[in-house]
């Protein structure tokens, strides 16, 4: 900059001019300092909300979830010490860089017997168990053969006896056998991060009263576990027991942005070596299993990344636009004042660059002031909001060149602003720019209108294609309320020309000079502009915030299906569902649900089970979703069925009436029976003579009642194995142990031929007749053929939400075993699974054919949040064992610390600068022209206008002008929300198809238009009687402007 | 350093006329007029004559509808907006009504100046005077005065102020509409007093006013009238003038004997004189 001798160098004649212009130039460098910060703050923070969203997605997630197992396969021989496991592990697995420090543990699975009766359970050694166990008698295991059980244990066995200290415990456990002791007792202790998930405390009753009773686990110390695992690696025939496993816990502030993917491709590996050879040369190898299901966690977070980066890419680019906005609206009217400073110069007859250099230097040091301050404001704000809202997980802001670039960007933006909001009076010659009283807004649509439509239609028609990846789309917002803002702006000035005319011509001064003052001055459409965009911004923060809340609700509903959900230790369906009756007889707080999770490949299926009878009053269902109500919802997934044939006592009798069999004798009629619980029995009543019989068949675990699941025609083995076989049989009747079931079989949709397994199977036709139960076959080939009871919809129906599965398909039962399922409802959001299938439970429990071991089953009581308190002792005297109780406060109160919630807690913020950028911004860019209108009024006061007449038309000027602007504002606010946001979706996370309710309540809705109404009319007010004030005679002598 | 050499005005056939929406006005509609170099002139003549205009014009504010304009070596009608502007930088000072539209409110008085010479071209700059000595031309030469901003001076310095300014790039031609308008009668007198003393410099001077004082100081007087010359004063004696296509604007007191449309004979008598009759009189 050239500095001159006469002081008068473009620098110190800048600095001059803005401290003759302190307020307004101090504004207008805050304004860009703002603008520049949000740039800067906008990629800084949204990189550390990325960065929480990842960390607390790995910290908040079920630690089940986040570790990382090592288990050790061995074939053959074994070469290596077990230490050198974690060793070899952590060489192949990212496990040192990314996990905290592991816990090792050593399990064998066997059979316990003492003085009194057996049982089942296992031995566990893991590293550090009694500090995370209470131990209620005894001590903890010190020596090998020493064990510590479950306190329940102690307090009696199904056979009357009982654990005590010091009893000897026959032990065969995998290759172990030996005698242990008892040395203590333990209760669980929770803390999911050590006990992550695995089985520990499921002592209890067995599921059938003819199996084992299950003790659970028999803590003791590790080399006992080891030792045995080591000698029957010598022993074995090549393959030992996989249970050495080694959980890594996560350690959420190891992991960031910048090495996630290393780490997820890191656990992926596999460790194979060459094991030892045994003393027959057959040689082994070791494999090092790494099993984690941090890949499904990161499918969440990254949802929540993504969630997070869109709010706060959204909000900072309304925000930038605003204060841009505000910036030209500002500059542009201190260069209006600055017209007469421009004259001087022209009149002295400056070149056309110096008159340039002399109308842009203010601006430009403005710019050039507020630049690096923004800079330092903003990345001051990232490290603010970094430690105080994300400093929990170590997350710390990142100087990334995207920060420089975007920030240098905004920067040159306000540059173009400020050159662009000069650039009027700069073109003007000198006896325009000393005109005193402007000529008028002449100016109608013109390219630039046509412009802002065009951009606006494509960013809004690109947002709804591309949907939320679209990067044009965040400019929509901001450029829909830009467009709605210019167009307000020029309608009012033209309507305001009308409005004129009509008040010449009907005498009324006020409504002459209230329009005429709007269509005539060049800052009218600007204040429209200005405040429609803040209105809209505030507007649109209100709603999103709004569609926030609601979607965490939404979220927190769907996920924990229930206000309170009461997890349950294992238990048979019939009897949870028998227990929440006996707990809830009316079935207005309690409901049974079970939930099962079934992992197939890189497939998960969330299978949730609920008693549809209750569902209405007690889990979360939005009519909205599907059109459905609950009622009819549950309509369609417990449609009329005959009731379960139960069976009882001894003895089951069948009367047939075979009229063909051919060959003769080739089939055996068995009884198919659930036990529950997945648990399938047969009882036998023999070979399918030919004519009339009746047969008789044992009944197996019937005691306590079992379930008659259908008929089987068992060809055997034999000669009839591989040979075709055809047959015409009635069951006429049946009886189990006198009670007459033959009704059941004269139903005529009671049964079905069972589903064919492969393509080209024959099956058999069932029918129930007058005379009983019809039964057809032509079997080719080597299968057997099922005639099965109807006791649950077939198919079964099932509302779907995942996209795998649609129509009629094949998936996992309640128990994890495949079926045959039909969707009846398809529905966005389920309730306790989200994404997944809902079923009945009654029905889930009678059709699951067998238990699958891949499949997680969680019997479950969903609750009211008002359910009376005592309702969890209820159940635990109806026989349930509450082993965990997951609250939808709970869950909310943990959505709120997710990387989305955090970012949209910018909306807020937002919505209040907008409201305080409008209040601010209206005088602020009036002030330059209120000389005028100062001069204006003492002109139309010494013209004879009262005094009460020039007030009521600078109020109706201003009140038209806020009124419209305000409305309009809302109208784009309102607009931008419904048709942005259903593609943005902040803090929608996983559940990305829930219902948009936009409506933010009546006490929101109602605070921020009080705010609107009161803050701008206030203004309106103050404007009046400042100008009122100072709009006296003496002000139309020279120089006293 | 030395000052400028005053420059002349040539004014021939000027008109000027306003277009406005929808109609447009004539301001000037034929205006011959010359201005020796050197000269102190003002121009009166009732509101709305077109006195402001012709100043604008030769300011080169404005370009002529039609007609010749000289300003110095410039031709107005004909230059462009860059030499106008070259034009007003270093020939021709330019002193609007209302002194504070003259000043940056901001700077003081000797950085007014300054301003104002900031974009002389550096050939030029030897012939500036300093800052103090431009203000010492008009009489402000209170140190005091020199450090103020325009807001801090009576209404009079501002006046001079306005007029330094416009002295600031030592133009041949100093232009000033309305310079004693709002002021006292001293502060009127000084002002005047700074207009002959530029003028003395040899600064061709010429001021629109009201004031019939201002023509009496400066000298000669040119009333526009109509959009034309319609007389001409010197040192308090009042002529017609006839124009280039022999024209003569009568006196109004004339005019108020004489309606329009009146037949005149206009005959010159034997001793010289040049005798009007109206038609019919004889």
């Amino acid at each position: 900059m050239r500095l001159s001798g006469g002081g008068t160098g473009t620098f110190r004649l800048a600095l001059s001019g803005l401290w003759h212009r302190r307020g307004s130039s101090l504004l207008v460098m805050l304004l860009v300092a703002v603008s520049v910060a949000a740039a800067v703050f906008a990629p800084g923070y949204s990189r550390a909300v990325e960065q929480w969203s990842l960390r607390q997605g790995m910290a908040s997630a079920v630690p089940a979830n986040t570790v990382a197992t090592v288990t050790e396969l061995w074939t053959g021989e074994r070469a290596k010490p077990a230490a050198d496991t974690l060793a070899a592990a952590e060489r192949t697995f990212p496990l040192k860089e990314f996990f905290g420090k592991p816990i090792t543990e050593y399990r064998l699975n066997g059979r316990v017997a003492f003085p009194g009766d057996g049982g089942v359970g296992r031995l566990v050694w893991r590293d550090g168990q009694c500090e995370h166990l209470t131990i209620v008698e005894g001590t903890c295991p010190s020596a090998p053969g020493e064990l510590l059980a479950n306190a329940n244990a102690k307090v009696a066995d199904p056979k009357g006896g009982g654990l005590r200290l010091g009893v000897p415990v026959d032990v065969t456990a995998g290759p172990l056998v030996g005698t242990g002791k008892i040395v203590g007792f333990y209760r669980e202790k929770r803390d999911p991060a050590y006990w992550i998930g695995r089985e520990y405390f499921d002592y209890g009753p067995p599921l059938d009263e003819r199996g084992p009773y299950n003790f659970g686990t028999f803590f003791t110390v590790g080399e006992g576990v080891l030792g045995a695992r080591r000698a029957s690696a010598t022993v074995s025939t090549g393959r030992s027991p996989s249970n050495t496993f080694a959980d890594y816990p996560i350690n959420p502030r190891a992991v960031d942005l910048n090495n996630v993917d290393q780490m997820l491709t890191g656990l992926r590996k596999v460790f194979t070596e060459p094991g030892g050879c045994d003393a027959q040369g057959r040689c082994g190898s070791r494999v090092l299993m790494l099993q984690s299901n941090v890949s499904a966690v990161m499918s969440d977070v990254q949802a929540q990344r993504e969630s997070a980066l869109r709010a706060v890419l959204y909000v900072t680019v309304q925000l930038i636009a605003l204060c841009w906005l505000v910036v030209y609206l500002i500059l542009a009217n201190l260069a209006e004042a600055r017209s007469a400073e421009l004259a001087v110069a022209k009149l002295r007859g400056f070149s056309t660059r110096r008159v340039l250099r002399f109308g842009l230097n203010e601006a430009l040091l403005l710019v050039a002031l507020g630049g690096p301050l923004g800079a330092a404001l903003g990345w001051g704000l990232v490290l603010l909001g970094t430690r105080a809202e994300l400093g929990a997980l170590a997350v710390r802001a990142e100087l990334r060149p995207p920060v420089l670039i975007v920030g240098g960007a905004v920067l040159l933006g306000a540059v173009g602003v400020a050159v662009l909001a000069s650039a009027g009076p700069l073109r003007r010659p000198v006896l325009a720019l000393l005109r005193r009283v402007s000529s008028g807004l002449r100016r109608r649509f013109g390219f630039l209108d046509a412009g802002l439509v065009v951009v606006a239609g494509v960013t809004a028609y690109t947002l709804v294609l591309e949907g939320p990846d679209s990067q044009l789309g965040l400019f929509a917002g901001s450029v829909a309320a830009l467009t709605v803002g210019a167009l307000t702006g020029r309608l009012i000035a033209m309507l305001a020309r009308r409005r004129a005319k009509a008040g010449v011509s009907k005498g009324r001064p006020v409504q002459m000079l209230a329009w005429s003052g709007i269509g005539r001055r060049p800052g009218g459409p600007r204040t429209v502009a200005l405040v429609v965009v803040a209105t809209s911004l505030l507007v649109y923060g209100l709603f999103s915030w709004g569609m926030a809340s609601h979607n965490r609700e939404i979220r927190a509903g769907v996920v924990t299906g229930a206000p309170v959900v009461y997890q349950l230790g294992p238990v048979k369906t019939d009897k949870l569902l028998a227990a929440v009756q006996a707990a809830d007889p009316d079935g207005r707080n309690a409901m049974a649900a079970s939930s099962t999770v079934h992992t197939s490949g890189t497939k998960t299926l969330h299978l949730v089970g609920v008693d549809t009878s209750r569902l209405a009053g007690i889990g979360f269902w939005n009519d909205s979703v599907t059109g459905l109500s609950v009622g009819q919802l549950a309509a369609k997934l417990k449609p009329a069925a005959d009731g379960p044939i139960v069976l009882k006592g001894q003895t089951l009798e069948a009367e047939l009436d075979v009229r063909s069999v051919q060959p003769p004798g080739s089939v055996t009629l068995v009884a198919l029976l659930d036990l529950g619980a997945g648990v399938r029995k047969s009882a036998v009543f023999g070979q399918v003579p030919s004519g009339k019989a009746k047969l008789t068949a044992e009944l197996p675990g019937c005691a306590q009642g079992c379930r008659l699941l259908g008929f089987d025609l068992y060809r055997g083995g034999g000669k009839h194995a591989l040979a075709n076989l055809t047959g015409d049989l009635v069951l006429t009747a049946l009886r189990n142990d006198g009670e007459d079931l033959t009704a059941h079989l004269r139903l005529g949709d009671g049964w079905r031929g069972a589903e064919p397994t492969t393509p080209t199977q024959p099956v058999a036709a069932a029918e129930g007749t007058a005379e009983g139960l019809n039964i057809k076959y032509t079997s080719a080939g080597t299968e057997n053929l099922q005639v099965l009871h109807n006791d649950y919809p077939y198919p079964m129906p099932a509302a779907v939400s995942t996209p795998d599965y649609t129509g009629d398909f094949k998936a996992a039962g309640v128990y994890g075993a495949q079926q045959q399922y039909r969707e009846v409802v398809r529905a966005p959001t389920l309730p306790g699974a989200a994404v997944g299938i809902l079923v009945d439970l009654a029905y889930a429990d009678r059709s699951a054919s067998s238990t699958d071991t891949s499949a997680t089953v969680t019997s479950m009581v969903w609750a009211r949040a008002d359910a009376p308190a005592d309702l969890p002792a209820k159940l635990a005297a109806a026989g349930l064992t509450i082993v965990d109780t997951v609250r939808l406060d709970q869950r909310q109160a943990a959505l709120d610390d997710q990387g989305s919630s955090v970012a949209l807690r910018l909306y807020l913020f937002a919505a209040a600068g907008a409201l305080l950028l409008g209040l601010a911004g209206v005088p602020l860019t009036a002030r330059p022209g209120a000389g005028d209108r100062t001069y204006e009024t003492a002109a139309l006061r010494v013209a004879g206008l009262s005094g009460r007449q020039v007030r009521r038309a600078a109020l109706r000027e201003y009140l038209i002008l806020l009124g419209a602007a305000g409305f309009a504002g809302a109208a784009a606010g309102t607009a931008t929300a419904v048709l942005t946001l259903p593609y943005l979706l902040p803090a929608s996370g996983l559940v990305a198809t829930v219902p948009v309710d936009y409506w933010p309540g009546p006490a929101r809705a109602g605070v921020v238009l009080g705010l609107i109404v009161a803050g701008y009319g206030l203004v309106a007010l103050t404007a009046v009687r400042t100008t009122m004030r100072r709009g006296l005679a003496s002000r139309l002598r020279e120089g006293a402007l | 350093m030395s000052q400028g050499k005053g420059i002349g005005v040539t004014c021939r056939g000027l008109v000027y006329i306003y277009r406005l929406e929808g109609y447009d006005v004539v301001a000037l509609s034929g205006v011959d007029l010359d201005i020796e170099p050197g000269e102190a002139l003002a121009l009166v003549g009732p509101s709305g004559s077109g006195k402001s205009t012709l100043l604008s014009l030769m300011a080169g504010l404005l370009q002529p509808s039609a007609g010749r304009l000289t300003v110095g070596e410039h031709d107005v009608a004909k230059a462009s907006q860059s030499e106008l502007q070259r034009m007003r930088g270093l020939d021709v000072g330019v002193v609007l009504q209302g002194a504070s539209r003259n000043l940056l409110p901001y700077l003081t008085a000797e950085r007014n100046i300054a301003f104002a010479q900031s974009d002389v071209p550096r050939y030029r700059r030897s012939e500036l005077l300093h800052p103090v000595d431009v203000l010492r031309l008009v009489g402000l030469d209170d140190p005091r005065i020199s450090r103020s901003k325009p807001a801090d001076l009576a209404p009079g310095e501002r006046q001079r102020l306005a007029v330094a300014v416009a002295m600031a790039t030592n133009p041949g031609l100093l232009l000033a509409d309305e310079p004693t308008s709002q002021l006292d009668h001293d502060a009127r007198d000084e002002v005047l007093a700074a207009f002959t003393a530029v003028n003395r410099a040899g600064t061709t001077v010429v001021a629109v006013t009201h004031d019939p004082d201002v023509g009496r100081i400066l000298g000669r007087t040119v009333t526009i009238r109509d959009g034309r010359v319609g007389a001409e004063g010197r040192h308090g004696e009042d002529y017609a003038v006839v124009a280039r296509d022999g024209a003569v604007h009568l006196p109004p007191d004339i005019l108020r004997e004489i309606v329009p449309g009146t037949l005149l004979r206009v005959e010159l008598t034997e001793d010289g004189c040049i005798r009007m009759e109206p038609a019919g009189t004889a």
